[in-house]
């Protein structure tokens, strides 16, 4: 009885817990659905305070699809800001994990002298924040005369050490003998990598592009040093931007935002976990 | 023959590595080291100055004031993260259906942060919503982002992202530790607390070690909602060392921040050598 | 299970994604719907021309009204308005019949009231005196009559007269010898009044005496007209005057009116009822009708082109601070086949009939005929010059030298250039038909002005060309 009362017990905490949780996010959903007068008493205590304090309709007396009509079709602004997203992110990604592979391949499968130095540099840079080496990146993007485009970003973030370390660890649970193998019969490095490697190791680097995308997703730091143009910002730098003058838009915009995020999300959830345990148990 | 494989072996992975390398070389190596060079000279004119922008960033009250909050704030951070995580993980590692569950501690991961701005702004302003709650019954109203509550909102966001994350790792810890062990113990009569004091704790070192240091990474990344909700120039209890930099690129003070760019290098450098000692018990690699 | 979830997830992802990329264009379009089209000008910097047009006849320098009595019957009149006529021609016949029995009315009136004591004024006569205590046989003028000096004017009664002085002489003789008595007497006091007393009747005496010797009449002093008779045959003069004379009478006003109409009535019945035109030219105005009384007003007009031409015409109030004497003008005749050039403006004055003004322009042409009509064209330049727009670029509000514009901000957006549309107020200073000249606050000298747009704009409103 007491297990029963326990484990009901402790399902209820998690459900509470779970519900504070998804809050903001179920507020982010219901918000952009309302129409604008009962918006604004939530929005407008924000932007000028006259004695009433943001209020929150949670069942809106009169639902409507305005806001997110007047942000998808009105507004192509948003369609730019999106498309730059996803541009940025999606070369980001494609060559990121190009130049991570052959790397994460060559420190799993390779002895070679200051592997362990140079490993260890990688990871002490990528624990580093941006804004230490913000500086230095600053200093060689104008140099090479990349400033306020949008390569400034895309370039620096593609040579991340993060998923380097990331695949690493899905390559270095491949045993040894089964490469061993198939260089025996007579497959070069690159053969091996390609058969071998990238199958087995396959959760790893779905893992870190999943993990990869929602980071740069999100990424605010380096557009909003980098570009000055507001034609190449993306979604997470236009959204700010916007205010709680057009919190409508804004509302409707995080939707949008948000929904690419879950697509990758729910798609790659499994191997998002599997790779981050991967990464765990191998420290 | 074997000298010719030897000699390539020795050298095949270069081509892997180059890519990365050249990358990391030019975009995050050398100009680290340019930085260095440069936290000897002033900005403008190049000089060399010896350590006086060394003197200059830690007499300077805002680096003072950003180096406090951010210690603070990952010295409160990690602990409470690591350990709230863990009771979960340990109370959800009795449970069978948890898989709803941990999706749904796992999605804050994947909100972008720009998303919650306004949900945050609605929330937590000095207009918003919790205030309106607040004195609706009775109580004055508390400014959330304008005060040293402001701190207490960060961590708490804070731990809205990453409990998902550090629970899932926590949860795989525990459920490695083989039942084996745990069924053996539990013939031998031990109950749950000895369980998990003498045979689940000391297997989780690793995980530990692990959560630590992603949690340490993932504690700069507060600097985003901090910057979105709060602006440039937040309170006064939440101003990072992430606020500073940026500030002070803005402002082009180069020479400080070059300076202060290798400190702060330092420190990092100093923890995970720290943590690596201390929990280095299996080959690295 | 979880592969379907996946598979379906992907597939939804992709499909989210092909939504987008519609809906980039889609938005695009409506987008640009909704945005208003504006066509724009900048500002020009140039003086306001006042463009003036109006219509004008071409009239006599001089012009001649002809009068008539009034209250006559028109018997013909053959001439209209516009008609050429020459010196003496006849232009209208009165009823001759009519006249005269109109002015024998007349002349009955004024002898009545010359009769009447108050057909005169009294001002300015000189009194006529005589004396006193006579009687009055005769009186041989009456009021209104004019007389010499030396003229009889009353005649007195000689038997009353000569026992008047019968009475005085005796009346001193008996004193002349009471005073021989004061003598005798040796009473000086007595004699010497009693002296004045015969002094006095003396002087009496011999007044009488010359009366009676002029034959007893009274004779006017002076020439003139004799205002009035103040007494009457039979009276005993008094101290007061018995008449009075003036040299220059004047008759009261009414009456002399009427002795005036009575000369007007005359003359036209001198030319048997005919009236002729004063001067060769065109008869601008007929106000008599046949079968009709004349008026008081002038029956023709007649311009007298013999001694030029001009312009006439009426212009506006808000025009006219725009023509100053001494401007020059062009004018166009008979749909464009006459022009007149380097007209001058010589006179300008308010209108008869209150509405506007009158301008005249100094007109040289033979072939011109007064009562044409022509058209004033021209021009005016203000003096100063303007930062230029056009006048339906701007909206008036409740005044009529403020008002709002929009100009056009350029930008950089998302897409591109980007135009915003801002408003500004403006104060018009000086502006015609087409262009205003404003006060430029705070616009910069190339702005872009909204002339038009295909909505209604409202400040901040993005907008494309």
């Amino acid at each position: 009885m007491t297990e029963k009362l326990r484990v009901s017990s402790v399902y209820i905490v998690m459900a509470i817990i779970c519900v504070i949780v998804m809050f903001p996010l179920l507020l982010a959903v219901i918000l952009p659905l309302q129409a604008s007068d009962e918006l604004a008493g939530t929005l407008s205590p924000l932007i000028k305070f006259n004695g009433d304090y943001s209020k929150i309709d949670y069942i809106a007396q009169y639902p409507t699809l305005d806001n997110f009509k007047e942000l998808l079709l009105y507004t192509p602004d948003f369609y730019r800001v999106f498309w730059n997203s996803f541009l940025i992110t999606g070369s980001i990604l494609l060559f990121q994990t190009l130049a991570a592979i052959p790397a994460a391949w060559a420190f799993a499968r390779f002895k070679f002298k200051g592997r362990k130095l140079l490993f260890d540099i990688y990871i002490i840079f990528m624990l580093i924040p941006f804004q230490v080496t913000m500086l230095s990146q600053y200093l060689v993007i104008d140099c090479m005369k990349l400033m306020n485009t949008r390569l400034a970003v895309i370039l620096p973030a593609i040579f991340s050490t993060f998923p380097v370390f990331l695949i690493y660890r899905g390559f270095a649970d491949i045993p040894r003998d089964v490469a061993d193998s198939a260089r025996i019969d007579g497959a070069n490095e690159w053969q091996v990598l390609r058969y071998i490697g990238l199958p087995l190791g396959r959760s790893g680097i779905l893992a870190c592009v999943v993990l990869s995308f929602l980071d740069l997703w999100n990424m605010v730091e380096q557009p909003l040093t980098f570009l000055k143009n507001k034609r190449l910002y993306p979604l997470s730098l236009y959204l700010p931007m916007l205010g709680a003058d057009s919190g409508a838009i804004l509302l409707s915009a995080a939707i949008v935002t948000l929904i690419p995020a879950v697509f990758v999300f729910v798609i790659g959830q499994e191997e998002l976990e599997q790779g981050i345990i991967a990464s765990a148990l191998k420290e | 023959m074997t000298n010719k494989v030897f000699s390539k072996r020795k050298l095949g992975y270069l081509p892997f590595l180059l890519p990365s390398l050249a990358g990391v070389l030019i975009f995050t190596f050398l100009p680290f080291a340019d930085s260095l060079r440069r936290s000897f000279c002033t900005a403008v004119t190049g000089d060399f100055v010896g350590v006086n922008n060394y003197k200059a960033v830690f007499s300077n009250e805002a680096f003072r004031l950003a180096v406090k909050n951010t210690a603070k704030f990952v010295g409160i951070c990690l602990p409470l993260l690591i350990s709230v995580s863990f009771l979960a993980a340990y109370a959800l590692s009795r449970l069978k259906y948890i898989r709803l569950i941990k999706s749904v501690l796992l999605f804050p991961l994947a909100v972008p942060t720009a998303a919650l701005v306004l949900v945050w702004q609605i929330l937590f302003s000095d207009t918003g919503y919790i205030n309106n709650i607040l004195t609706s019954h009775g109580h004055s109203a508390v400014s959330f982002l304008g005060s040293s509550a402001s701190f207490r909102v960060l961590v708490g966001s804070y731990i809205w992202k990453n409990l998902g994350y550090t629970v899932l790792l926590w949860l795989t810890g525990i459920m490695s530790v083989s039942t084996a062990v745990i069924d053996a113990a539990k013939v031998d009569g031990a109950n749950d607390r000895q369980i998990l004091f003498r045979i689940i704790l000391p297997e989780l070192k690793p995980t530990l070690y692990t959560i630590t240091i992603i949690s340490f990474l993932n504690s700069f990344k507060v600097f985003r909602e901090a910057y979105l909700v709060a602006g440039a120039y937040p309170d006064r209890h939440i101003y990072l060392l992430q606020h500073l930099f940026n500030n002070w690129f803005v402002n082009m003070d180069l020479d400080k921040m070059a300076a202060a760019a290798v400190i702060v290098f330092a420190v990092i450098l100093g923890a995970i050598v720290l943590l690596r000692k201390a929990w280095d018990k299996e080959e690295q690699l | 299970m979880k592969e379907k979830i996946k598979k379906r997830a992907i597939k939804y992802f992709m499909i989210f994604l092909a939504a987008m990329l519609i809906l980039t264009f889609v938005s695009r379009m409506l987008y640009t719907e909704r945005m208003p089209h504006v066509s724009y000008t900048k500002l020009t910097t140039q003086s306001i021309a006042h463009d003036l047009e109006y219509g004008g006849t071409v009239e006599a320098l001089k012009s001649r009204p002809v009068f008539v009595p009034e209250g006559l019957r028109v018997l013909e009149s053959d001439v209209e308005c516009g008609d050429r006529v020459i010196k003496n021609q006849i232009i209208m016949k009165l009823d001759t019949e009519y006249l005269h029995k109109k002015a024998a009315l007349l002349e009955k009136e004024i002898a009545e009231e010359l009769e009447s004591v108050s057909a005169y004024s009294s001002e300015g006569s000189i009194p006529v005196f005589t004396e006193a205590g006579l009687r009055t046989a005769e009186v041989c003028v009456k009021a209104g009559d004019s007389v010499s000096a030396g003229q009889v004017l009353l005649r007195l009664d000689s038997e009353y007269l000569s026992s008047r002085i019968a009475d005085v002489q005796n009346s001193l003789n008996a004193d002349i010898s009471t005073r021989e008595g004061y003598y005798e007497n040796e009473d000086m006091h007595s004699a010497e009044t009693i002296t004045n007393n015969i002094e006095e009747k003396q002087r009496e005496l011999d007044r009488y005496t010359e009366i009676y010797n002029n034959g007893c009449n009274v004779y006017s002093s002076v020439s003139g007209a004799v205002t009035s008779v103040l007494v009457k045959a039979g009276d005993v003069t008094s101290d007061s005057a018995v008449v009075l004379i003036s040299g220059s009478p004047s008759v009261s006003c009414v009456l002399s009116e009427k002795q005036e109409r009575l000369e007007a009535l005359k003359k036209i019945d001198e030319t048997n009822g005919n009236i002729y035109s004063p001067a060769e030219g065109i008869v601008t105005s007929k106000n008599a009708a046949i079968g009709e009384l004349t008026s008081e007003n002038a029956a023709f007009i007649v311009s007298d082109v013999s001694e030029g031409i001009i312009f006439r015409a009426n212009v506006d109030e808000d025009d006219i601070e725009y023509i100053s004497v001494g401007d020059v003008f062009k004018l166009r005749f008979r749909n464009g086949r006459i022009k007149a050039e380097g007209c001058e403006v010589k006179r300008v004055y308010k209108a008869a009939d209150g509405s506007g003004y009158t301008v005249e322009l100094s007109l040289e042409s033979d072939e011109l005929r007064a009562g044409e009509v022509g058209f004033l064209k021209g021009s005016i330049l203000s003096e100063e010059k303007y930062e230029c727009i056009p006048l339906n670029a701007i909206e008036f509000g409740r005044s009529e030298t403020r008002g709002d514009i929009f100009y056009i901000e350029e930008s950089e957006g998302f897409f591109g250039k980007e135009y915003t549309a801002k408003k500004c107020s403006v104060t018009v200073r000086e502006k015609n038909g087409t262009y205003a000249g404003v006060d430029v606050n705070g616009l910069p000298p190339d702005a872009k002005i909204v002339l038009s747009a295909s909505k209604k704009l409202y400040d901040g409103q993005k907008v494309r060309l």
